[in-house]
């Protein structure tokens, strides 16, 4: 059943393109990634999908949740749907609570948003919510401030905050980037076991395609705003078909990495994100694709039956990853 | 602890600033007809003969048992005529910071919720044409217009609490709208800058993604912690209205604390402004004080004691 359905959704600000044309699904309790790099749109994909974009983005287009369409609803209207229908995991646990406000609190009115309930069930429900993000002592816990937690603590109560009306979708904007590299794994390993549990569908936001590939089972790889290439995890890390898809396993340290590291050097994709507005006519890696030809003039569309990918030359489905094409000079 | 090291520095600070004065405070008081020797004998009553320090001992522990000694000039204890000069001033600043404040938090608030409309525009250039004007010019302004052509309060002058309520009141509406507004104005800057700078915090957007409209989220977060910078300025703006105090007093000839030390600065009764400076700094310090544990209160990443 699908529950979120994106369709030719475009965000522009003063008149530089952030997103163009975006297009995908996301069925009821499915784990999609959606990868690319600082600066592809992804984080404001997400919160345009919240309706919490930046003042001064225009959005166009379709997002249909739960058969509702929601672009175009009011601040009041969307926010019957946020918290309720749809949460958001924050990448920076350290500003993303408020740092006056005991975090018990701050659950608490995350359940309170929606739930017309009394102090005493709501606090009931928050504690609940503690000990399910893992605080082993949640009575004690609840009465810290943001600033007496740890990273990974506070991003458990950001993820508590989230699950507070059992949504049936989350939205995860990069949630273990800013932690510790030995809390990542236990924070991902709690939400992804949380959405499994709730039944609740996943929107996994990341750069890293290490931590997608092992929670998603399906993956969307973004860049310059377009997404270039959809399909499921296994066929996008065993044969990708966009020439950035490819690219983007062989800079992934652990995927494609290591024989080149042994060697002594970094794969890297050569030039850089373009700024806004500095993207090529056409294919959006047009100049730093590697199997560039005339025809990459024209836009690419998003073509494909399950796999999905936006290229006129892709690489052939059960090709070695081009070797050697991506390696900085 | 720090509190009292600088209310000691303070002291030491006027004391000797107004002994540096030169002119012996007998002779002005005996004028330029005084003979040598009744010039020296007032200077020994008024132990202005002592050696420096022993002067600031004897000022000090008196002020500290609460005596504040005896004007040079009348003779009289100074202490009653501070006390009805405080009876004005105090509530004269104390209104001025309460109408400061009555238009700083709306104006300040809207002109953040519509910074990017017109109107917000409009607020802010409003509150930059406050600054702009200077308290007296407003002071004589209003008098101009609101007690000449409409005689609705008095022009000058002060009703005494005890003759009337309503009139002492009615006195000080004038001066603390004037000493107020430039004070608001500046104070509406900060709170637009504190609330805007709310509106862009990432716990802003949490609680909207809990569900909260952004104008329920706003007030849930936003004014608590647009607080912390805003009160940082209160405390500093006092002494701002403090000097402010002085002025006005002087355009609505009222006799508050600024009119008693310009006159005692005339007079050279020295010994009363060294009691009066002595007494502002006291405010300045304890309320910078009081907010700093205000401060504790409000935000709980200032540990107590820390």
């Amino acid at each position: 059943m699908t529950l979120l359905r994106v369709s030719g959704l475009s965000v522009d600000t003063e008149g530089l393109p952030v997103l163009r044309g975006v297009d995908f699904e996301v069925s009821a309790g499915e784990r999609v990634g959606l990868i690319g790099e600082s600066g592809s749109g992804k984080t404001v994909a997400a919160l345009t999908l919240m309706g919490l974009q930046p003042e001064g983005f225009a959005v166009q287009g379709s997002v249909e949740f739960e058969g509702r369409q929601l672009v175009g609803l009011s601040d009041r209207e969307f926010s019957a749907i946020r918290g309720a229908r749809m949460a958001m995991v924050f990448q920076e646990p350290m500003t993303a609570l408020d740092p006056l406000m005991r975090v018990g609190q701050q659950i608490i009115d995350a359940v309170r948003a929606h739930r017309r309930v009394s102090s005493s069930e709501s606090r009931r429900r928050m504690l609940e919510l503690m000990a399910r993000v893992g605080f082993p002592s949640p009575e004690e816990q609840s009465r810290r401030f943001p600033h007496q937690l740890s990273g990974g603590q506070r991003q458990r109560v950001v993820i508590a905050i989230a699950l507070a009306c059992d949504p049936a979708l989350i939205l995860a904007d990069e949630p273990t980037t800013a932690l510790d590299v030995t809390v990542q794994a236990q924070v991902l390993a709690l939400l992804q076991r949380l959405v499994a549990e709730e039944g609740s569908a996943l929107l996994l936001i990341s750069h890293d395609l290490a931590v997608v590939s092992s929670v998603c089972q399906r993956v969307l790889v973004m860049y310059g705003g377009t997404l270039v290439e959809a399909a499921t995890t296994d066929e996008i890390l065993k044969a990708p078909r966009h020439p950035y898809t490819a690219a983007l396993l062989q800079t992934s340290a652990g995927i494609g990495a290591r024989s080149r590291l042994a060697a002594g050097r970094l794969p890297t994709i050569p030039g850089s994100v373009p700024s806004l507005g500095g993207f090529p006519e056409g294919c959006v890696f047009r100049g730093r694709c590697p199997r560039e030809q005339a025809r990459c003039r024209e836009v690419p569309p998003l073509v494909g039956d399950g796999h999905r990918f936006a290229c006129w030359f892709p690489l052939e489905p059960g090709a070695a990853p081009i070797a050697g094409t991506f390696v900085g000079r | 602890m720090a509190t009292v090291l600088t209310l000691f520095g303070a002291s030491v600070l006027v004391f000797a600033v107004l002994n540096i004065l030169p002119g012996s405070p007998a002779q002005v008081i005996l004028g330029t007809q005084a003979t040598p020797a009744s010039v020296r004998e007032l200077t020994i009553k008024l132990g202005l003969n002592q050696p420096l320090p022993l002067q600031y001992l004897h000022w000090i522990g008196g002020l500290l048992s609460l005596h504040l000694g005896n004007s040079y000039i009348s003779g009289q204890p100074i202490a009653p005529e501070l006390g009805a000069a405080l009876a004005v001033t105090g509530p004269l600043v104390a209104l001025g910071l309460l109408f400061g404040l009555a238009i700083a938090v709306p104006t300040g608030i809207l002109s953040a919720l519509r910074h990017r409309r017109a109107s917000g525009t409009w607020l802010a250039a409003a509150t930059q044409v406050g600054i702009a004007i200077p308290n007296f010019v407003l002071g004589i302004l209003l008098i101009i217009v609101v007690a000449v052509d409409w005689r609705l309060l008095p022009a000058s002058g002060f009703i005494p609490w005890s003759q009337s309520v309503g009139g002492a009141l009615r006195s000080l509406v004038l001066p603390a709208i004037s000493l107020g507004l430039v004070e608001g104005a500046i104070l509406s800057r900060y709170v637009r800058t504190a609330i805007l700078g709310v509106m862009q915090a990432d716990y802003l957007r949490t609680a909207r993604a809990k569900g909260l409209p952004a104008r329920r989220a706003l007030v849930r977060h936003g004014v608590r912690n647009a607080s912390v910078p805003v009160l940082t300025v209160l405390g500093l703006e006092l002494s701002g209205l403090i000097i402010g105090a002085v002025v006005i007093e002087a355009v609505f000839t009222l006799p508050g604390v600024g009119s008693l030390l310009l006159s005692s600065v005339a007079n050279r009764d020295l010994i009363t402004v060294q009691d009066i400076v002595m007494l502002v700094a006291t405010v300045v310090v304890v309320t910078n004080l009081l907010v700093d544990m205000l401060y504790r209160v409000v935000d709980p990443r200032l540990e107590v004691g820390g």
